[in-house]
């Protein structure tokens, strides 16, 4: 018997996973949120900007990313409209969809917001091939780099807040939405160091450890820490919404392999010192 | 012309460690004793690995990663695979070389053809066998998951640059029953091989893989270059901590010159 | 010569770009590195017709020799061809209607769903290899269940709202967590500068098929 929880078919696992996260996301039971020190230096940084100020959003991020750092946009777009703050916000990305996570966003928002206007409250600039090239050459002239288009084929000289924001460099902040590479290091080294801009960022869970050290080193000055971060931030903003939701099945899928874990080490044990007694 | 702000400490410091790499690689080719290498578990097995895939007849799968020609990560990868193509060549086993990078392919299929060519087995090259899968992160997930339940391969080694699908790559080896040789410097993907592959190459033990399986005096020189700049670092930490401690600001305000 | 060009090659390639990324105002190391830039990415798209070739041909013997599961190499090759042909005769450009369905409504669900396949792997792995089989196997295990209850509102709930757990796991990623980080990223890159520079130099040559010098 002991042997067998030592061996337990993984098809098990997959099957309570499923299960364990459908219960959850279906009958939510609504652990509480406690926003944590990181999350909350981000939501500080944001409300202390001036009214007015424009933020430029890096959406380096794919499709998989979308249920850790989406929330996280949709908070900090709230955060920036509500009660007559009127940040405005410039997104482009080094990644494919950059475009498509951007337009989800203010799509989704800009019903809460019927006042916002785009070209004036936002631009959607969206992917332009580059790489981290493209860091460098929008400190120069984002409307050249851009190749004087946006994400939906406009003439960016026709957009009122383009014609305020022409270089990366008048940013008052850096809000950038990572899954991988290129992602903040570049951001780093080519654009907020250099320039000693405020840098933002939420990541998913498993960069988190990779960031600390820069957390530490000052040049990522707040992080929302993957899609426990993006909850935190929902609560602090006072919109609930999906990271708020999804926090229950992570809880319990993470309970659930730990009683995996456990019942996995208890097999191993027994069967060692049963082998070693015989 | 002038150095770009906050890059002159970093010119410098890489203008020292190319005079240190140089300075070794001459005390080399002169004859110097070259000090021993540590034993890396995961260089190791590489043999044992590809002698488990001979005696079961089963493939080899090797994975350079899904990072571009311009990642240093990718260059190392191409490195222990011409080593590991020359063995299969050797033992007339099967070699699947998959990649994601359209430009690394190419590569990657001179180097096996090279390799085969170098122990004369030309004829057992086997095109179909190099493959590129998908520029699709996630498609070429799926396309190497499926070669590894169709073609069962008995040796599953992972060396490179890998993001996300690391893990899945790992996981699906572990079902397929492959013994599995990881190494990746992609900080983040570590601890997922680590607890889902049998070895693990951590960091520059991947870049110095072609000098341990080479085990040529000039490229082991580099590698103590290598661990000259990692005293140097060292170094820089102890008196940096000592200074910071004192309140002084004077090191980190050279190192961002 | 069919070693010693690539090698001159990259030699001279390599300390443009290098001078290029280190000094400013000089016009000629911006415009060679403005114009491998752009080469590297004309190459890279001629390179997919390439890779396209041998996708193409591996797949086309699987259906010509009706081997197992050949019928996926046919859906293969239609969904290939197929938004190839769409995407240059029909969009031309990505922000045509049809192209971005295809993209938004089949290809990033699609990789949604991969990616969302690590969570099983990730239990499985966890399963396996969180084992006290030695005592630095038991401190990953303790240290693997401090970050898992830690990161969730599931660990203060256990501890009755508090935050032990939790201030556990920042202290976790705070300290140990960031200096191992920092020495290995600072090793890899000494080792990834080494191994450039090797390449560079021309000493390393198990990219072009060799080995060594």
């Amino acid at each position: 018997m002991w042997e067998k929880l030592a061996n337990i078919d993984r098809r098990w696992l997959y099957a309570l996973m499923i299960f364990v996260i459908a219960l959850a996301l279906i009958k939510p039971i609504g652990l509480a949120i406690v926003p944590s020190a990181d999350t909350q230096k981000v939501y500080d940084i944001v409300e202390q900007l001036p009214p007015g100020s424009i933020v430029w959003m890096g959406m380096e991020f794919s499709a998989g990313g979308i249920p850790e750092l989406m929330p996280a946009i949709l908070s900090m777009i709230r955060q920036g409209w509500k009660d007559g703050r009127d940040l405005r916000f410039v997104c482009a990305g080094m990644w494919q969809m950059a475009g498509d996570m951007a337009e989800q966003a203010f799509s989704t928002v800009k019903a809460e917001f019927p006042d916002k206007e785009y070209g004036v409250d936002w631009v959607n600039i969206g992917y332009k091939p580059g790489g981290e090239v493209l860091l460098q050459q929008y400190q120069n002239s984002i409307i050249e780099t851009a190749q004087g288009v946006d994400f939906y084929g406009n003439d960016l000289n026709t957009l009122p807040l383009m014609k305020e924001f022409t270089s990366l460099k008048q940013a008052k902040l850096v809000a950038i939405f990572c899954t991988g590479t290129p992602g903040e290091k570049e951001y780093i080294k080519h654009v907020t160091s250099p320039n000693n801009i405020p840098l933002i960022e939420a990541a998913i869970s498993v960069s988190i450890p990779e960031c600390m050290p820069l957390v530490q080193a000052g040049q990522i000055k707040g992080l929302v820490a993957g899609m426990k971060g993006a909850a935190e931030y929902e609560v602090l903003v006072g919109a609930p919404g999906s990271a708020t939701a999804g926090m229950d099945a992570q809880s319990f899928s993470h309970a659930l392999i730990i009683v995996f874990m456990i019942l996995g080490n208890i097999g191993y044990v027994l069967t060692k010192n049963k082998k070693q007694a015989s | 012309m002038s150095i770009v702000t906050g890059y002159s400490f970093a010119f410098w410091v890489e203008i020292l460690f190319l005079v240190a790499v140089i300075v070794m690689i001459r005390r080399a080719r002169g004859g110097m004793k070259i000090p021993e290498i540590y034993k890396v578990a995961g260089l190791e097995a590489m043999d044992e690995a590809i002698g488990r895939c001979t005696e079961m007849g089963k493939p080899v799968h090797f994975s350079p990663g899904i990072g571009d020609l311009q990642n240093a990560q990718t260059l190392a990868a191409m490195s222990i695979l011409g080593y590991v193509a020359k063995q299969c060549a050797r033992y007339d086993t099967d070699l699947i070389a998959t990649n994601r990078n359209v430009i690394v392919y190419p590569l990657s299929e001179e180097i096996v053809k090279q390799s085969f060519a170098e122990v004369g087995k030309l004829d057992n090259f086997k095109p179909d066998n190099v493959r590129w899968i998908s520029d699709d992160q996630f498609a070429y997930a799926t396309g190497v998951t499926g070669i590894m339940f169709r073609e069962k391969p008995a040796a599953n080694i992972l060396v490179g640059a890998f993001w996300a699908e690391s893990l899945i790559f790992a996981e699906v080896g572990s079902i397929a029953g492959a013994i599995q040789i990881s190494g990746t410097a992609n900080t983040h993907q570590i601890p997922f091989f680590v607890a889902a592959c049998d070895y693990c190459l951590i960091g520059e033990e991947l870049y110095a893989a072609s000098a341990y399986l080479s085990k040529e005096p000039v490229l082991l020189a580099s590698l103590v270059a290598q661990d000259w700049g990692k005293m140097v670092g060292v170094v820089l930490i102890v008196v940096g901590t000592v200074m910071a401690s004192v309140g002084s600001n004077a090191l980190g305000t050279l190192l961002s010159k | 010569m069919k070693k010693e060009l690539p090698v001159a090659i990259t030699l001279i390639l390599a300390i443009l770009y290098v001078l290029a990324n280190y000094f400013t105002g000089v016009a000629f190391l911006d415009t060679a590195k403005n114009l491998l830039d752009r080469w590297y990415l004309i190459v890279a798209a001629w390179a997919v017709l390439v890779g396209s070739i041998n996708l193409t041909q591996i797949h086309g013997r699987r259906i010509s020799g009706k081997r197992e599961g050949w019928i996926f190499s046919v859906w293969l090759l239609i969904c290939l061809y197929g938004m190839m042909f769409f995407g240059i005769f029909v969009a031309k450009n990505a922000s045509h209607p049809g192209w971005t369905f295809m993209y938004n409504q089949l290809i990033a669900p699609m990789n949604a769903t991969v990616y969302s396949t690590i969570v099983f792997y990730i239990g499985s792995a966890a399963y396996r290899a969180f084992r006290v089989r030695s005592p630095e196997a038991s401190v990953l295990l303790v240290t693997a269940l401090i970050m898992m209850l830690g990161r969730v509102p599931l660990g203060r709930m256990l501890l009755g709202g508090h935050p032990a757990l939790s201030q556990m796991a920042d202290w976790i990623l705070n300290v140990p967590n960031s200096a191992g980080m920092r020495g290995i990223q600072i090793g890899a890159c000494l080792g990834g500068v080494a191994t450039a520079l090797r390449i560079a130099l021309g000493i390393e040559r198990g990219h072009l098929g060799g080995t060594g010098e």
